[in-house]
């Protein structure tokens, strides 16, 4: 491996380390592997920490003898992005940090993690702002008196938005965090703009207590189904029927968005559903924590009596989820019900990014744009 | 006859300049029936074409039309969704086409005299597919006209006359891009083929498109689905032999030749022509000018497009 013998000549050279963080960026790929790289002199161990499935979640760095770098080589196939943090040991002591010499870095409600690129990963170019592109506006209301209570809620008007057209809906479970962390105000921007997705009222949601409203909840279902979208189709120019309107969340907002639309069959014709916690059994106990408890009820509820909630559910996972064995489970078990599914994989882990790197893909399937017959 | 063709305009690059070369005295009717319900969207657009310029407000005009005709619009949106259901159906068709068109553009070891001849045979077929869609859709028109009788019809004539009206007080007609179909539907209701006729035109993007005789839908880079070209419809026929390309740069892989090649084998004798936003293409009499336009080769190139260029046929 070039890249190994390189750190390995640059670790014994003053600066050696630095300048290879500028010409060849850190962790360094090649031949479907990554090496990660610390430099440090005081730290009695180092580990490498990712969440990449079907890898030990800990892999130990090697000191480069005589020196204070510190590497670990780990398999990355072409195309993988990977999240990570180095835990760093000063005695029995630990801390979880993120890379120093790596400037990638991906943002989450808890914090930041380092980013490894693998090769032949690109961010999708249509992900960063474009300024040929009108830019639409979010909107802030409160629903007072609702089966949740109060609830703040955020809309997405698209550039341009013309009262004498009727537009599509999306309800966005955690959609401030979609905004925030899967730049989802500039995809729509950039999609709508290239008629890649016909253009959309977005309603964002975010919830107080996910782990037990997006469960099944019948007051969640009933706020989504019930005074949400009546709410916004009464207030903004929307079509207002099942083809025009799409539930969707990543998570256990995917679990959310299938639950609501389980509950309200033939009410959201079209579902997007991003690395789902659909955590089932066939037998025995569920062995995801307690949180999972009535995600496990609701799922094995669906499956033995899915019926048809939609028309159309486009999904996604990353490889490096534990949870792709339970969406690719889901896939042909939805289908079987008639509805039209779509399942990508990607070489990715249960993250933001993931999620954003898929909606292009996700939101022109759901709502195709007239790419085809518009020419400006 | 003069009739100048452009590329997008959005931040109108050339607009001002092809208006100039015009020389029109006297305002300018506008078509924007393209952008929708932003037709009436043409402050900047009057301020670049002179401010007496009248827009036609063919989109507003078919809306009343259809609130006032019922009937009338009814058998539009029927004949709208068989259009949608044809246009599917011929998708599917050239879908199918197109991967074997693709088989054997890639290396054989097979010799290139037989490749060739397989090749040229499999294009054969896309052109009688383009052919036969386009026959379904002229066909799916006239059943349309006749059936509404909408040629006698009040509805439509009083609009007719109305349009005409204001184009007789105008100097030359300009016609914008946007939704290709909504463009050319009302185009057409309006009786607008006849005014054009009479007038100098400038038209850029699905403006352009609208008056050629086969209007030609592409993306390379589609969202969704493989990209490959597909027909929709002949134009209004101002002109023939010349297929444009808005914004080619951005929707073609320009830089492959074998997509290059394709468009200009499938479509020939037409020149294809894509029109970019710094570049014009302009006809009189039977003659086109190029004013920096291009046109693709059968060998895959995208070449300037010489000027002093005949059309190919009397104008019909």
């Amino acid at each position: 491996m070039k890249k190994l013998e390189k750190l390995l000549k640059c670790a014994h050279t003053p600066d050696g380390i630095a300048k290879l963080a500028q010409t060849d960026g850190f962790p360094l790929v090649e031949d479907g592997q990554a090496i990660f790289v610390f430099q440090g002199s005081s730290p009695s161990a180092v580990n490498v920490r990712h969440w990449v499935y079907g890898l030990p979640s800990v892999q130990p760095c090697t000191r480069v003898s005589g020196t204070d770098v510190w590497y670990a080589a780990v398999e990355m196939p072409q195309g993988s992005r990977v999240e990570y943090k180095f835990e760093v040991f000063h005695g029995d002591q630990s801390d979880w940090l993120k890379d120093p010499l790596n400037p990638h870095q991906a943002r989450d409600p808890f914090g930041a993690n380092s980013v490894c690129q693998g090769e032949g990963y690109e961010r999708p170019e249509w992900t960063f702002r474009d300024d040929d592109a009108r830019e639409g506006q979010i909107e802030r209301h409160i629903l007072t008196d609702t089966p949740l209570g109060d609830q703040e809620v955020g809309v997405y008007l698209p550039a341009r938005m013309h009262p004498n057209r009727r537009y599509r809906l999306l309800v966005v479970h955690d959609g401030d965090d979609y905004v925030r962390y899967a730049n989802l105000k500039v995809v729509l921007d950039n999609l709508i703009h290239r008629l890649d997705m016909a253009p959309v009222i977005a309603v964002l949601t975010n919830s107080r207590d996910r782990l037990t409203e997006y469960a099944d909840d019948e007051r969640h279902s009933e706020f989504i189904a019930q005074r949400l979208v009546p709410w916004a189709e009464d207030k903004y120019p929307l079509l207002a029927k099942p083809g025009a309107r799409c539930i969707m969340g990543a998570s256990f907002g995917a679990v959310a968005s299938l639950s609501t639309a389980w509950r309200n069959p033939g009410f959201f014709g079209q579902l997007l559903l991003q690395s789902g916690s659909f955590a089932f059994t066939d037998i025995g106990e569920q062995r995801r924590g307690p949180a999972f408890d009535p995600v496990v009820e609701f799922v094995n509820a669906f499956r033995d009596a899915p019926g048809k909630p939609s028309n159309k559910v486009y999904m996604s996972c990353g490889m490096y989820e534990s949870l792709i064995y339970e969406n690719r489970s889901m896939y042909p078990f939805l289908q079987s019900t008639g509805m039209d599914v779509r399942l990508t994989e990607a070489r990715d882990g249960h993250n933001w990014e993931n999620w954003r790197d898929r909606l292009r893909e996700g939101l022109s399937w759901i709502y195709p744009g007239p790419q085809w017959m518009y020419y400006e | 006859m003069q009739l100048l063709l452009l590329g997008p305009q959005r931040k109108a690059p050339v607009l001002a300049d092809a208006k100039r070369h015009m020389r029109l005295k006297g305002p300018l009717a506008l078509v924007t029936a393209g952008w929708q319900e932003h037709e009436t969207d043409d402050g900047e657009l009057k301020s670049i074409l002179g401010d007496k310029s009248i827009n036609l407000g063919l989109y507003g005009r078919a809306n009343q039309l259809f609130e006032n005709d019922r009937e009338l619009f009814d058998e539009h949106r029927a004949k709208q969704d068989e259009l949608k259901q044809l246009q599917r159906f011929y998708r599917v068709r050239l879908n199918a086409a197109m991967a074997v068109y693709e088989r054997f553009t890639l290396k054989h070891s097979e010799p290139p005299r037989l490749i060739e001849e397989a090749t040229e045979a499999v294009l054969e077929d896309i052109r009688r597919l383009d052919e036969e869609h386009l026959e379904r859709v002229l066909n799916n028109r006239r059943e349309f006209a006749r059936r509404t009788g909408l040629y006698e019809r009040d509805s439509v004539l009083e609009q007719r006359a109305e349009v005409q009206a204001l184009v007789n007080e105008c100097a030359g007609i300009a016609i914008a891009g946007g939704h290709i179909a909504i463009l050319l539907n009302r185009l057409r209701f309006f009786g607008m083929r006849a005014c054009l006729q009479d007038k100098p035109v400038i038209a850029w993007s699905a403006g352009a498109m609208a008056l050629s005789s086969k209007i030609v839908l592409f993306h390379d880079r589609p969202a969704q689905g493989p990209g490959y070209a597909e027909v929709l419809d002949s134009g209004l026929n101002l002109f023939e032999g010349v297929i444009p390309f808005p914004r080619a740069r951005e929707r073609l892989r320009i830089d492959d030749p074998a997509r290059v090649s394709h468009l200009a084998r499938r479509f020939a004798p037409a020149r294809c022509v894509p029109l970019e936003a710094d570049m014009w293409a302009e006809l009189t009499s039977r003659m086109w000018r190029s004013f920096g336009a291009r046109q693709f080769t059968d060998a895959g190139e995208n070449i300037p497009w010489s000027s002093g260029v005949d059309a190919p046929t009397e104008m019909p």
